[in-house]
């Protein structure tokens, strides 16, 4: 203990009642505790093997699978474009679903290059605007980076250009013979090189350059730091799962009314399989578990570390177990959401309540445990 | 006996430690704003928020617009200066305790109890004569100079900052801090990556260490440092204290300040020494004669009364929660202006939740669209503050049209290591209720052992 070091400096011989009171009570406190051990942190815990677990096994193969998503998405949005035919098109779609799934598994990573890239702006802004979309395409110049913007590009953009029309053959009808036909084969094109660029770049990051070795070696929970970072953007994440996927389109923030067209992926009528990944991602995550399954450390492990409880269990199982009762939820509602959110509110309500229970465990209990500070501006406490 | 403390307590003393303590203090709040300002704060806490948390009963300070804010910290800065140099010394002690105070009231989000320490000491600041001694007003105004000073004007400081230390020091006698090492235990494992005692951190023993340490600490400094003897050790034990604190936790300049404030305890012949330092630097002489501040008996008799009343105010009130009932971490009635500092992790997450009675239909809030990420943080596990915010919405859907919206809440707290569970009734309409300083009966009692309730969601 360093105030200890303090003894040795000469001084007067008055001062002994002082220190020896003060090593005394140190002792005293450092004899009291022995019993309590057992409750305590479990010995080590390396927290840098658990960046490393993060960084290695599923940070970096996450945005991996994405950039391949994306370039694949990209290769057959091209060959739609170039050849808008029912065929090309039902490839387009088909990649286009596996990329905005690979999106799912590390839209929880916006932090260092996906927040420099600002990969959730440019890839998941939903609902997306169609008018926004129209005027773009009609008068065949936009600047895709503007506000007005925001909300007419990335996979919903997409999502209402691949499926905005009742028939795959009305689709393709507005690729080809409509109005505007060749701007909006280059919008659909435009769209989707940014989503590529911006997965590019974000998958560069993390892959060349010293992004990775400084999230792995960047220790502590303050702000800034990587386990900060990670556990504040997973619970930013967690709370636009339950406001975004769910809450808004069921009416919650909207006394009651359901908005059904404010699902994610509405023209699809994808979005439970969405939500779905987005939930299991989000458990990898809290597990560290990778896309192949093997169970690294991670925040569970590190909660179980401190000796966080949660009621009768430990923290960690309550969160897991939280997470299988929102998946569940999801399982039992009958698809499409957008529909569900009307004909069937009572299952979109439970999926809610889960998610609600959830945040309260990830964002309450877990910073607490883990001396995370939930904020974003670097303020001084007391 | 009164007459005799009166005569004690107006001795003249050396001026040279209370004009260093100016020195030190107008320095500091100087350095202090100027890092406030810097840092962009100014903006972020008094420009950009859409709402703000006055004090009760201070519900009139508003924040000035974005001009205004600057203006005001501009004058803060200038007046700290004045306090160092001693330039207009009493203008500048009145300006920067008002305009510093104003600030601080203007939203409790950023309450911290440093703020009301330097309020404090600002104020007490305004009635001595630290500018009769080494300042720019002696310069301007020699026949200002005096030597002495009553003894009064140096102790007050030296209690101030005792019953700080004192009063943290009884705050941390409880059951977590002592017995469970609460919330060290779960703050100190995070700075597990500094070298040297990086490691050391993550050991229960270690947690406990530092919570005895800290209350011994905090309950005794106050006497090490007023007794000749042991003063060298305290003072060294004030530096180790207060710069293991400044690299284990965020809590900006408070330990700077009182690691300098605490030299006021030193003695009169060290102060002169440092002031003699100074003046070789600034080349000034001192004048070779005694001098004591001149006194005006009614005046001072006046003042002394008054200093009585701020002490006892100040001995009584971290004392007020025990007229309030239930655990008071939890309910937090009677927890700020006490010196509860760095005590208790807490945290907790808050749903806000809107209804029409005439459609019996609920909107929940985000309350992002609100407040900002600070405010929304301290607002979910304070009661008063989970009532100003149910407030504000109520006048916000007011004012969208719905006559008399009703608001309740579902906060989820966690307590230094205990579950989540309800802090308020969640059924309880907020928007009726008003604020007073009686119990809050909507408040939850806190149990031990309690499980998390079965309100989570919205209830239909």
């Amino acid at each position: 203990m360093p105030w200890l070091l303090f003894l040795s400096t000469p001084t007067m011989t008055a001062l002994k009642n002082y220190t020896y009171t003060a090593t005394l009570v140190c002792l005293g406190a450092l004899a009291g505790c022995g019993s309590n051990d057992e409750s305590g942190p479990a010995s080590e815990y390396d927290r840098q093997a658990m960046l490393v677990n993060y960084a290695d096994n599923l940070i970096i193969p996450g945005y991996q699978n994405l950039k391949a998503q994306v370039d694949e998405m990209t290769a057959a949005i091209s060959a739609f474009t170039t050849s808008p035919t029912t065929a090309t098109l039902a490839d387009a779609r088909k990649e286009y679903q596996e990329a905005y799934l690979a999106w799912q598994d590390v839209s929880a990573y916006e932090f260092g290059p996906a927040d420099e890239q600002l990969l959730r702006s440019n890839l998941n802004i939903y609902p997306t605007t169609t008018s926004q979309v129209e005027n773009n395409i009609s008068s065949g110049t936009y600047n895709l980076q503007t506000t007005a913007n925001m909300s007419a590009k990335g996979f919903p953009a997409i999502d209402y250009l691949l499926y905005g029309e009742a028939t795959e053959a009305a689709v393709v009808d507005r690729y080809t013979s409509a109005s505007n036909a060749a701007n909006r084969r280059k919008y659909l094109q435009d769209i989707t090189n940014l989503i590529k660029n911006a997965t590019d770049a974000t998958h560069t990051g993390w892959t060349t350059g010293n992004t990775t070795k400084t999230f792995k070696e960047t220790g502590g929970t303050a702000v800034g730091s990587s386990i900060g970072n990670l556990v504040n953007q997973f619970n930013f994440e967690v709370d636009l799962t339950k406001r975004a996927k769910v809450g808004i389109p069921s009416g919650r923030f909207s006394a009651d009314n359901p908005v059904p067209d404010r699902v994610e992926a509405y023209y699809s009528n994808t979005s439970l399989a969405l939500l779905e990944r987005n939930l299991k991602a989000l458990k990898a995550t809290f597990m560290g578990q990778s896309a192949a399954g093997a169970n690294g450390p991670g925040l569970d492990d590190y909660l179980d570390h401190v000796g966080a409880r949660y009621a009768d269990k430990n923290l960690s199982a309550a969160i897991i177990q939280q997470f299988d009762a929102a998946l569940a939820a999801v399982a039992a509602v009958p698809g499409p959401l957008s529909q569900a959110v009307s004909t069937n509110p009572q299952a979109v309500t439970k999926v809610y309540d889960e998610l609600q229970k959830l945040i309260v465990l990830t964002k309450t209990d877990m910073p607490a445990a883990l001396g995370v500070t939930i904020t974003y501006t670097d303020n001084d406490g007391d | 006996m009164l007459r005799n403390l009166t005569a004690r307590l107006t001795a003249p003393v050396s001026a040279a430690p209370l004009a260093v303590f100016r020195i030190i203090f107008g320095g500091m709040m100087l350095g202090s704003i100027v890092r406030f300002i810097a840092k962009g704060w100014v903006h972020d806490l008094y420009v950009a928020p859409k709402v703000y948390f006055p004090f009760y009963g201070f519900e009139w300070v508003k924040p000035l617009g974005e001009a205004g804010m600057y203006i005001l910290f501009g004058l803060m800065a200038f007046s700290a200066l004045g306090i160092m140099l001693g330039l207009f010394y009493r203008l500048s002690a009145v300006l920067f305790f008002l305009s510093f105070t104003y600030v601080e009231l203007i939203d409790k989000t950023n309450y911290l109890n440093h703020y009301y320490f330097v309020s404090i000491v600002a104020l007490l600041m305004i009635l001595v004569p630290a500018h009769c001694h080494f300042s720019l007003d002696v310069l301007r105004k020699p026949q200002l100079w005096v030597s002495q000073v009553p003894r009064w004007t140096v102790l007050i400081f030296q209690l101030q900052l005792g019953l700080v230390y004192f009063y943290a020091g009884v705050a941390k006698l409880n059951a977590d801090w002592l017995l469970e090492a609460m919330p060290l235990r779960y703050w100190l494992p995070a700075h597990t990556h500094l070298p040297l005692i990086g490691p050391l951190l993550d050991e229960v023993w270690v947690a406990f260490a530092f919570c005895w340490f800290g209350a011994f600490y905090d309950l005794t400094i106050p006497f090490f440092l007023s007794w000749r003897k042991s003063r060298p050790l305290a003072y060294c034990t004030v530096v180790v204290f207060h710069v293991l604190t400044a690299m284990l936790f965020q809590i900006g300049m408070f330990p700077y300040i009182m690691m300098l404030s605490t030299l006021v305890f030193f003695s009169p012949g060290f102060h002169e020494k440092i002031l003699y330092t100074l003046r070789g630097i600034a080349r000034v002489k001192l004048p070779e004669k005694v001098a004591l501040a001149p006194t005006f008996r009614p005046a001072q008799g006046i003042l002394l009364s008054l200093l009585a009343l701020h002490f006892t105010v100040q001995v009584l009130l971290p004392w007020r929660f025990l007229l309030y009932p239930d655990k008071l971490f939890w309910t937090e009635q009677g927890y700020r202006f006490s010196w509860r500092v760095m005590l208790m992790e807490k945290a907790g997450t808050a749903f806000f939740y809107v209804r029409d009675p005439r459609t019996g239909r609920e909107t929940e809030i985000h309350n992002r669209d609100y407040l900002t990420v600070n405010q929304e943080k301290m607002m979910a596990t304070q009661p008063d503050m989970l009532l100003q915010f149910a407030h504000i919405l109520r006048d916000d859907f007011k004012a969208r049209g719905i006559p008399n919206p009703e608001v309740r809440a579902e906060a989820y707290v966690t307590m230094n290591g205990r579950g989540s569970r309800l802090l308020i009734n969640p059924n309880f309409n907020l928007a009726t209720a008003t604020d007073s300083f009686r119990h809050k009966h909507w408040i939850l009692p806190f149990e031990d052992n309690a499980l998390q309730s079965e309100a989570v969601g919205q209830i239909k």
